[in-house]
């Protein structure tokens, strides 16, 4: 009874790797595994075969039309026909099913690429609302809203998307996109709500003490530091961060003890060196600081600002 | 004793007026997302094929600033009623950010005595005539009036003059904001080619660097195998296999893994 069951098994695990080999779409997928970006136009051939076969055409559609955006974006001589076939096919799969967001992302794509950014946001619009779990086109779209400069339906949205389900890596790219468009606060808002679902990821305590930072809040930034190089120590940029914050807030001491932390781990980082001399300065060790301002003009290479300092210095302490 | 709630009363007066004022932006945040989770809900339908009734979506006003919201989705004309939604959405959102700016603007304080005495002069009822009219010269009346109608024309075709400049300068900001959206997506673009390009330096230079270390035939490879000065990827012809494991390679398997099944998809997002 044994043999039967097994037999059967191998002859259905043969079926089974027939029926895959005999399919044109993962041959087209195949093809761009083994060949990247070569291999597009051989896969554009398997999937226009796999468009024909009953349960495939959507997958085949969208391979095709995400194949010739990509030889539109990577190659050195670009043809507008590849972009034409895309939108053939894109324009089949929304007329078929009008929200289906990723033809709707594939299509704000394409757009962009044809210079068409108002067209582009309404399609992208249309698949971010579709499809709120899709990560990628969300972000795409929050991105997008801060490109147009509309910081603030980017920070509503964003405010939307994390209200109920704080994903910590959606909560990092939005809060970092705020934080670069000159939003800290918003940033820290965002920041919290992510942290109140994943209080132990770093990269969203590292956004988060550079938010509250930038709003002067320093005594938080390095609250948020502390827990940042409790859960992950070798992040060596928190030491760096709590010399600087320290530093910002006259705490000299401190600043010094961070900031030499900092230099055991990165020996010859010249901002470090660059910051350790300005605090021993204020605290009034200028011997200590003359040390460090000349082993910066010993270091190689050294760009002219931070060389041009310490010669200044080292020139007004000799007077 | 009465100081203190004297206090307390003017802090709980301050705290009801705060929540009072985030009331209505909260509401309509709250609206917005109903709205979006009711069309995502109407597309996952529509994906099963179980759209084939027409649907309803209907919420109700909330206080003055959030109006009812009454929403219709069909199979067929699920293009115009999605159309419909974001209308909407970006009407409640713009109400939204202009109540936002509003809070922003104008901070909560108590009012000084002037402005205390202002609004009560204001809100005050008109006074009643106490006795008639007095008699009037008609001529002079005349006179008044032509001289009121010639200062309203002229006040009229300076506001006419105003307005025509307002619109011209509004106009020319939003074709600046515009061209400077645009200047920054071109500049964005060339970011990203220079990293591109960087990188694909970086990796040809490893690359050779370690032909040159690795393979006795190198040389033959190096002669076919090209950066392609903007954008870093091999032709499609023939020397595309020369540049394995480029940065167009990488950037084509990573866009096509997500045409893998949903699953794995997803776990690559959360990574």
């Amino acid at each position: 009874m044994k043999k039967v069951i097994f037999c059967a098994l191998i002859l259905l695990g043969c079926f089974a790797g027939a029926a895959r080999a005999d399919d044109p779409y993962e041959a087209g997928l195949a093809i761009i595994d083994g060949e990247g970006f070569a291999g597009l136009d051989r896969a554009v051939e398997q999937f226009k075969v796999a468009v024909e076969l009953p349960g495939r055409a959507r997958d085949a559609r969208l391979g095709i039309a995400r194949a010739r955006i990509l030889q539109y974006e990577l190659s050195e001589q670009p043809r507008s026909t590849w972009l034409d076939e895309a939108r053939a096919e894109l324009d089949v799969l929304i007329r078929a099913r009008a929200m289906d967001a990723e033809a709707q992302f594939l299509m704000s794509q394409l757009l962009l690429d044809e210079q068409k950014p108002d067209e582009a946001m309404t399609f992208l619009r249309r698949a971010a609302l579709a499809a709120p779990d899709r990560e990628d086109i969300a972000g795409a779209y929050f991105y997008r809203l801060l490109d147009l400069n509309q910081i603030e339906q980017a920070r509503l949205y964003a405010q939307r998307r994390l209200q109920d389900a704080p994903s910590g890596a959606m909560a990092l790219l939005m809060a970092q996109g705020l934080l670069d468009a000159g939003q800290p606060q918003a940033a820290e808002e965002l920041a919290s709500l992510g942290l109140s679902a994943n209080p132990k990821q770093p990269d969203l305590l590292a956004v988060s003490a550079q938010a509250l930072k930038a709003m002067s809040e320093y005594e938080k930034a390095i609250a948020r530091l502390n827990e940042l190089l409790r859960v992950a120590p070798t992040r060596s940029e928190a030491l760096f961060e709590l010399g600087l914050l320290y530093g910002m807030m006259n705490k000299y001491d401190q600043a010094i003890e961070w900031t030499r932390g900092f230099l055991d781990l990165e020996p010859g980082n010249i901002s470090a060196l660059n910051n350790l001399a300005i605090y021993l300065e204020q605290r009034g060790d200028q011997a200590a600081a003359a040390a460090v301002w000349r082993q910066i003009l010993e270091l190689p290479d050294v760009e002219t600002a931070f060389r041009r300092r310490a010669e200044d210095r080292l020139s007004a302490a000799a007077k | 004793m009465r100081k203190v709630s004297i206090t307390a009363a003017l802090c709980m007066a301050v705290l009801c007026r705060g929540a009072m004022a985030s009331a209505p932006t909260e509401a309509l945040q709250r609206r917005i997302k109903q709205i979006e989770d009711a069309v995502a809900g109407v597309c996952a339908k529509a994906d099963r094929g179980q759209l084939k009734e027409p649907m309803r979506v209907q919420f109700p006003s909330i206080g003055e600033q959030v109006p009812a919201t009454d929403l219709r989705f069909a199979y067929d004309t699920l293009d115009r009623d999605m159309d419909a939604a974001v209308e909407q959405i970006d009407r409640l959102e713009k109400k939204l950010l202009a109540l936002r700016k509003q809070e922003s603007a104008q901070p909560e304080r108590p009012l000084t005595f002037e402005e205390r005495l202002r609004r009560a002069e204001a809100e005050a009822p008109a006074p009643a005539a106490s006795r008639s009219a007095p008699a009037f010269d008609v001529f002079q009346s005349y006179e008044e009036t032509v001289r009121d109608r010639r200062a309203m024309r002229d006040a009229q075709a300076e506001a006419d003059m105003g307005r025509v400049a307002e619109e011209r300068r509004q106009a020319e900001a939003l074709q600046t904001a515009r061209k400077e959206a645009e200047q920054k997506i071109q500049e964005q673009n060339r970011q990203w080619q220079e990293e591109l390009d960087t990188q694909a330096r970086k990796h040809a230079e490893a690359e050779e660097q370690w032909k040159r270390e690795h393979s006795a035939g190198a040389f033959v490879k190096n002669a076919v195998r090209t950066v392609v000065g903007g954008a870093v990827t091999s032709f499609a012809g023939g020397f595309a296999s020369s540049v394995g494991g480029g940065l167009a390679d990488k950037v084509v398997r990573d866009n096509f893994s997500g045409f893998r099944p949903r699953g794995e998809y997803d776990r690559e997002a959360h990574k």
